[in-house]
């Protein structure tokens, strides 16, 4: 027989209908003769009918549009990165293009550096020579130059760091101050034309090296600026031991050649006059020019007039004499 | 419910479920049509306000979205629904009781005696009470026991009673076996009744 706890435990079910039938006999079986079990019954019955009765509440209007909305939105947010990335093509594709270039050509300038930073530290050289040249100056020279280079030129003072730092900043201007020498202090000879002539480090480098077998100081520094003719006052005619000389003829077309072509084709290349004392004639200059440079000259020339006799390019890392003839 | 009836409905459901996995969005919204209402009110039995529910119900609905993949069709696509609104259902209400300790309902507010809602008169059962008991009444006091449930007794009593679920749904969505889901409907039956004759002071 089943007591009232069991019974009561399945009166729950029983309300519900989830009895098996053997289970539902027994508690009929029993109902039938327990007014408490009946009673509790009646109670559960109407606190689940109560239950169940109540009403549902409806959702907001709103709530299914929301809910779509977010899914849309997720949706979209997933399928598209890679859209995202490339549409629309014809805005986003040369976009991206021009970025992808922009990030290529950076790249190779800065892998192109190395060669800045040796531009940058030549100059540092260059000071003690100009230094020891001032002395050899001649004070006109000198004041001109100082001028040029926008520093005052005091009295020759040797390789104070200042000037050379001053000098340092004037380098990458345009042909510098005189002084722009080699490193080691030793007297050169100045060739502050190489350094003149303006970016060639590497060249005035080694040209200063040659240039320290040259003569001494009576070789005009000058500056590219500077004309010809303040030089002939003072330029010693004679080449400098050790110096090349080279010389090539022209001939002329139609045209007249004048001078004055000639010689500007000679500065434009980095060449230096030299006084026309020391020349024969009227069709004849002499010039002095960095080895370098040589081919360029030869090049303007070319364009002026035709080269019959034309110099072997000169190997050498110093400064030429080059005598043109037309 | 007979098999047969659903049958039909079970038909489309598995369709519209295909599309769904498929991406159609447009299927999915059919899907929420037809089954928000119910996971809003299992939502707002649980978590006791409107906005919550709605929250939870929208959540519900995203996340199934996103996990249709996941559903393979052996159980009922509204019982997988469900499952997911009842765990979400659950951490939201952690979420609320470690930040405060309110209580949906207290007995308090019903006090005994002249503050009876049958003033005056004592019931002399509860099922009298209850019928002579104007609707809204009997919904607020309702409201209040159910909601004063503990958490396990609540789920299968708002799945079984309020939501009609079967058994063997609510056993799926809860993750339970029969015997359990039994005992604690009926506990929860058992808590409500006792509730009730409180309120009603009826002994």
């Amino acid at each position: 027989m089943m007591n009232h706890a069991e019974i009561r435990q399945l009166l729950s079910a029983y309300c519900s209908g989830e009895l098996s039938p053997a289970e539902r006999a027994w508690v009929e079986e029993h109902l039938s003769s327990c007014p408490s079990c009946r009673a509790e019954l009646a109670e559960l019955k109407a606190v689940v009918k109560a239950i169940r009765s109540t009403p549902s509440e409806e959702p907001p209007q709103w709530l299914s549009s929301r809910i779509m909305a977010t899914i849309v939105e997720q949706t979209v947010e997933r399928e598209s990165w890679l859209q995202r990335l490339f549409f629309p093509l014809h805005i986003k594709l040369p976009l991206e293009i021009l970025a992808l270039l922009v990030i290529c050509v950076t790249g190779y300038y800065m892998t192109r550096t190395p060669d800045l930073e040796l531009i940058q530290a030549v100059p540092q050289l260059k000071p003690p020579a100009a230094e020891i040249q001032q002395p050899q100056a001649k004070p006109a020279e000198e004041q001109k130059l100082s001028d040029d280079a926008g520093k005052a030129v005091p009295a020759p003072s040797l390789q104070k760091h200042d000037r050379k730092a001053e000098e340092t900043a004037q380098e990458p201007k345009y042909a510098t101050p005189p002084a722009k020498t080699a490193p080691a202090a030793d007297r050169q000879q100045l060739t502050a034309e190489q350094e003149q002539k303006g970016a060639r480090p590497v060249e005035t480098e080694t040209g200063m090296s040659s240039m320290r077998k040259a003569a001494p100081a009576r070789e005009q520094l000058k500056l590219e600026r500077t004309p010809a003719d303040r030089q002939e006052s003072t330029a010693a005619p004679a080449p400098a031991a050790g110096m090349i000389s080279v010389r090539v003829t022209l001939i002329m077309g139609l045209e007249t050649l004048s001078k004055n072509s000639v010689r500007q084709a000679v500065t434009s290349s980095g060449g230096t006059m030299m006084p026309t004392s020391a020349v024969l004639s009227d069709r004849q200059l002499k010039a002095r020019i960095p080895a370098s440079r040589l081919g360029e000259l030869l090049d303007r020339l070319e364009k002026l007039a035709r080269i019959v006799e034309r110099p072997a390019e000169v190997q050498s890392a110093g400064t030429v004499e080059i005598e043109i003839l037309w | 419910m007979t098999a047969d009836t659903k049958h039909p409905e079970a038909k489309e459901e598995a369709r519209l479920v295909s599309s769904c996995k498929r991406g159609d969005t447009q299927a999915f919204e059919k899907l929420v049509i037809r089954h928000q209402k119910r996971v809003f009110n299992i939502s707002l039995r649980m978590i006791g306000n409107q906005d919550d529910a709605c929250d939870i119900t929208q959540d519900t609905f995203v996340t199934a979205w996103r996990k249709i993949g996941d559903f393979r069709g052996e159980a009922q696509f509204s019982t997988w629904l469900i499952a997911i609104a009842i765990n979400l259902s659950r951490n939201r209400i952690e979420q609320i009781r470690t930040n405060s300790n309110r209580e949906a309902f207290s007995l308090d507010e019903c006090p005994p005696g002249s503050s009876s809602p049958l003033a005056g008169s004592i019931p002399s059962s509860l099922p009298n009470a209850l019928e002579n008991l104007e609707k809204d009444e009997i919904k607020r006091f309702l409201d209040g026991c159910i909601s004063k449930l503990p958490l396990e007794f609540k789920e299968v009593l708002v799945l079984r009673d309020m939501q009609e679920c079967s058994y063997g749904e609510v056993r799926d969505a809860l993750g339970l076996k029969d015997g359990t889901v039994r005992s604690r409907l009926f506990r929860a039956r058992e808590s409500v009744r006792d509730c009730l004759k409180t309120v009603f002071s009826i002994s």
